[in-house]
């Protein structure tokens, strides 16, 4: 291969793609940009929605509670659903709002300033995320069954517990093998931009970052078992809840709840993959 | 002042007439495979900037400008590069009639995809005939160390020649 000078004009010779394929491109943007605020605004509704309902049970739940137990799991259910997304919506923040004035350096800060957030994140999940919903369900699995223990209780509680240690395991995994080699890998890249380095070389991201590894991986037998056993637990969980709200709340909708269930699971299963063999 | 709606469709269409061949170029660069969707989503950010454009640059540079941006941003994402390798080659149908320019063009986009980030961006612009200053500006740093860089990137091409031969 020769010069830069020459590669500049025989790379300027090639379009990259065809002109009737671009008209057909920019045609479609304009109309695209009007679905995309259709998505957003669906989204946003959606996740009002789901607020709105999960607020409804931790309200129901409160003014119907029997003893102070379930009244403040109850209580801890609403602040978890409250807090959850604060926290996540905070995380997901950008400090570059526009990306027409930006340039290059302003781009890695943010990047960088965005991978550190996520990071703090996962590192901590277990104080925002797992311990606020293991203890409201604690407290309301207790609260509701109060004053009899049943072993059927404890052996549930002991498998939330199992599954939440399985998710932190999960989050700190990824945290180590993606998010802080990624924050490295963009801290060299400041590094090399302000000190005008070469970086070439060494400055390549690692592969399992960008994911150049396009074969499925098959899923191991003890994550299927893990896949398994949170399925269970979600449809025994919203079963419970039905029984809960037949007795409570109104018979017809406990039911509802009750009937939903095991969809509920079979859903779990395929979103999960764990009824695939290995 | 913010623009009407007609005037941001001419400005739009006279980015698109100007900067075709740079759009498509760059998304084969970034988007490997994918390049279809990267042009499409860089057209939509320019789309949307556009009432936001001050005249401080000319609009075609600061359309390439967004372009670069969007395409290191979608290149970042690693959930699109999960889905389908970067597919280094030309398609044959936006491929110089010359057998030995695809060839040199292969090798040039081989050469690109083996830069860092920071040096296949700068390669990129330059190849597309921005100027050190325009360079500078769109990375953030001084004209000098555009100077430097390219310099550095010539004598690695030419160790890189050597090797592939």
């Amino acid at each position: 291969m020769s010069e830069l000078e020459h590669l500049k004009s025989m790379w300027q010779s090639a379009s990259g793609i065809s002109s009737e394929r671009f008209s057909k491109l920019s045609e479609a943007v304009q109309k695209n940009t009007r679905s995309t605020q259709k998505v957003v605004l669906h989204r946003d509704v959606a996740e009002s929605v789901a607020a709105f309902v999960i607020l409804v049970f931790g309200i129901t739940g409160i003014s119907s509670s029997k003893n102070w137990l379930d009244f403040i799991g109850f209580a801890v259910l609403i602040a978890v659903c409250v807090e959850i997304p604060v926290v996540l919506w905070l995380a997901r923040r950008r400090t570059l709002q526009d990306i027409s004035s930006s340039n290059y350096a302003d781009f890695l800060a943010d990047e960088i300033y965005y991978l550190r957030r996520q990071v703090r994140l996962l590192k901590h999940v277990v104080w925002w995320y797992l311990l606020p919903i293991y203890t409201s369900m604690t407290l309301v699995c207790l609260g509701v069954s109060y004053p009899e223990f049943s072993v059927w209780i404890t052996a549930y509680l002991g498998l939330c517990g199992a599954v939440c240690i399985y998710l932190w395991r999960l989050n700190q995994k990824a945290r180590k093998a993606r998010l802080e080699p990624l924050l490295d890998y963009y801290l060299k890249l400041q590094m090399a931009l302000e000190s005008g380095e070469n970086g070439s070389e060494s400055l390549s991201p690692p592969p399992e970052i960008w994911g150049q590894s396009t074969t499925r991986q098959p899923m191991t037998r003890g994550r299927r078992i893990v896949f398994v056993v949170m399925t269970v637990l979600l449809t025994t969980s919203i079963a419970a809840c039905g029984w809960w709200l037949t007795r409570v709340f109104d018979e017809r909708a406990g039911w509802f709840v009750l009937s939903m269930a095991p969809f509920v699971g079979l859903l779990t299963l395929i979103a999960t993959g764990a009824y695939r063999r290995g | 002042m913010r623009q009407s709606e007609s005037d941001r469709a001419e400005q739009f269409q006279q980015i698109l007439s100007e900067n075709r061949a740079r759009f498509g170029r760059i998304s084969r660069v970034y988007g490997g495979a994918d390049n279809e969707d990267l042009v499409q989503e860089i057209l939509m950010q320019i789309w949307r900037s556009l009432p936001d454009y001050q005249q401080q640059a000319t609009l075609s540079t600061w359309a390439y400008r967004i372009a670069i941006n969007t395409a290191i941003t979608w290149k970042r994402s690693s959930h699109r590069a999960k889905r389908r390798p970067p597919d280094q080659r030309l398609p044959p149908d936006q491929l110089p009639s010359s057998q030995s320019t695809c060839h040199e063009l292969d090798l040039l986009n081989r050469f690109l995809n083996a830069l860092s980030e920071i040096d296949q961006a700068v390669l990129v612009m330059y190849l597309d005939d921005l100027t050190n200053q325009e360079i500078a500006a769109a990375m953030g740093v001084s004209h000098g160390a555009i100077r430097t860089r390219i310099s550095r990137i010539r004598d690695r091409l030419k160790h890189w020649e050597s090797d592939d031969e």
